[in-house]
């Protein structure tokens, strides 16, 4: 079969590198790695099933226990709920005189996990919607618990969603106590980082850190994560907060995708 | 043929391996198992299908990544080459102390290459990228190359005895 120079046979295979380097605008490279996705998913899920399954039934009184604690839980948010809404009504009036207009309401696109990236370099996640359902680059991805990242690849049938602590991934957030702006990011650690703060600003471990408004992507007010360590700078250098994301990303089953 | 068809179900079960590990813990507290793979391969069946292992592996690594399609295929490349390479200098048929060395050797050679090539296309700070990725990568993949050489040098031989 290898009758000729090997030596030409290494150099063709280092050229079909640039090849693929520069030939990354073309769909049919989209393509060809999401048929690769495609056919090293089927037998991953068929392997992990059995095991889902024996984790449902492992936890069986664990999630009876939660599932009380949340039903009371649910029980005494609903009766707060019901003495909020009187504030909500008289907001909504208020905003009306000023002439502001928020979106309170967005519509969204329910997806699974189909696949996680074993790279250490960045941290991205598969779901199982694309093109075809409506899904563009850019998009945010939440869950109820809060933000999980953006869309950063679609192809017909799925998507590529970079994760809350991918280091490329930002978002304009506010923390919900003090209202100070700062931009969040992720690390090669899996932790979050708030950048680009005021000076003295008044934050500390515990704090709630939402979106804000400023963000394209996320609607303002999800949440994004707790401030969990403040390394303080010195003189005239800002302090480093890390942010423990709020949502548990390597249990991630379902996720929404928000259309706009 | 045979060969390649176990090339092929080798780099696809190393993969699969990396990849259930990386859903239960941390990806980068997941050690190299394409990367022991290769070396494997170098070692005991030669550059040539040392560079279709690298290449085939790349490909799976890309197909998953949201960088530009062909990094993991360079990098894997290199290191096939850098295993050939050090392979003069550092091993010995029949050591496991000379491939342990061997095995840290491109560990701490490859980092670079990855990191240079990330770094075009994103910013990282070195620091981090040596605490975060480097070190535990140094620890965990060596740890693990004595059991992955004797699994696959086991696969191996009942293939070709």
């Amino acid at each position: 079969m290898f009758t000729g120079n090997y030596k030409k046979l290494i150099y063709v295979l280092i050229l079909i590198i640039p090849f693929f380097v520069f030939f990354q605008g073309f769909n049919w490279i989209r393509n060809f790695s999401s048929g690769i996705i495609g056919l090293t998913s089927a037998p991953f899920k068929l392997i992990t099933a059995p095991l889902f399954e024996l984790k449902k039934i492992v936890y069986y009184h664990w999630t009876f226990n939660e599932y009380r604690r949340l039903k009371k839980e649910t029980d005494e948010l609903r009766s707060r709920l019901i003495a909020q809404q009187e504030l909500v009504e008289e907001n909504a009036r208020l905003s009306q005189l000023l002439e502001i207009k928020r979106r309170l309401v967005f519509s969204s696109t329910a997806a699974s996990v189909i696949g996680r990236n074993p790279s250490y370099w960045n941290s991205s996640m598969i779901i199982n919607k694309g093109s075809r359902d409506g899904i563009k680059p850019g998009m945010a991805v939440v869950n109820a618990l809060g933000v999980v990242g953006k869309i950063a690849e679609v192809t017909d049938g799925a998507s590529k969603v970079v994760l809350l602590t991918d280091p490329a991934f930002s978002v304009a957030a506010l923390v919900d106590r003090s209202r100070e702006t700062a931009l969040v990011s992720g690390s090669l650690t899996g932790v979050c980082r708030m950048r680009y703060i005021n000076l003295g600003a008044d934050i500390e471990v515990g704090d709630k850190i939402i979106t804000s408004a400023l963000s394209n992507a996320f609607p303002e007010g999800l949440m994004v994560g707790e401030v969990t360590s403040v390394i303080a700078g010195g003189e005239g250098r800002p302090s480093e907060y890390f942010v423990k994301p709020a949502v548990s990303l390597s249990q991630l089953e379902e996720v929404l995708v928000i259309i706009r | 043929m045979r060969k390649i068809f176990f090339l092929f179900l080798a780099t696809f079960s190393m993969f699969f391996i990396e990849y259930f590990l990386s859903n239960l813990i941390q990806p980068r507290f997941v050690p190299n198992f394409l990367l022991l793979l290769i070396i494997f391969v170098d070692l005991y069946l030669g550059i040539r299908y040392g560079i279709m292992t690298a290449v085939m592996a790349g490909i799976m690594k890309d197909s998953f990544e949201l960088n530009f399609f062909g990094i993991h295929v360079l990098s894997f490349l290199s290191a096939a080459y850098l295993a050939i390479f050090l392979k003069k200098y550092l091993y010995m048929s029949g050591s496991r102390v000379s491939r342990l060395v061997l095995v840290t050797a491109l560990v701490c050679l490859l980092f670079p290459v990855e990191f240079i090539l990330e770094s075009m296309f994103r910013s990282f700070s070195l620091g981090e990228a040596v605490w975060a990725i480097l070190l535990p990568q140094v620890i965990l993949t060596p740890l693990v190359s004595y059991w992955t050489f004797y699994y696959l040098k086991r696969c191996a031989s009942r293939l070709y005895v």
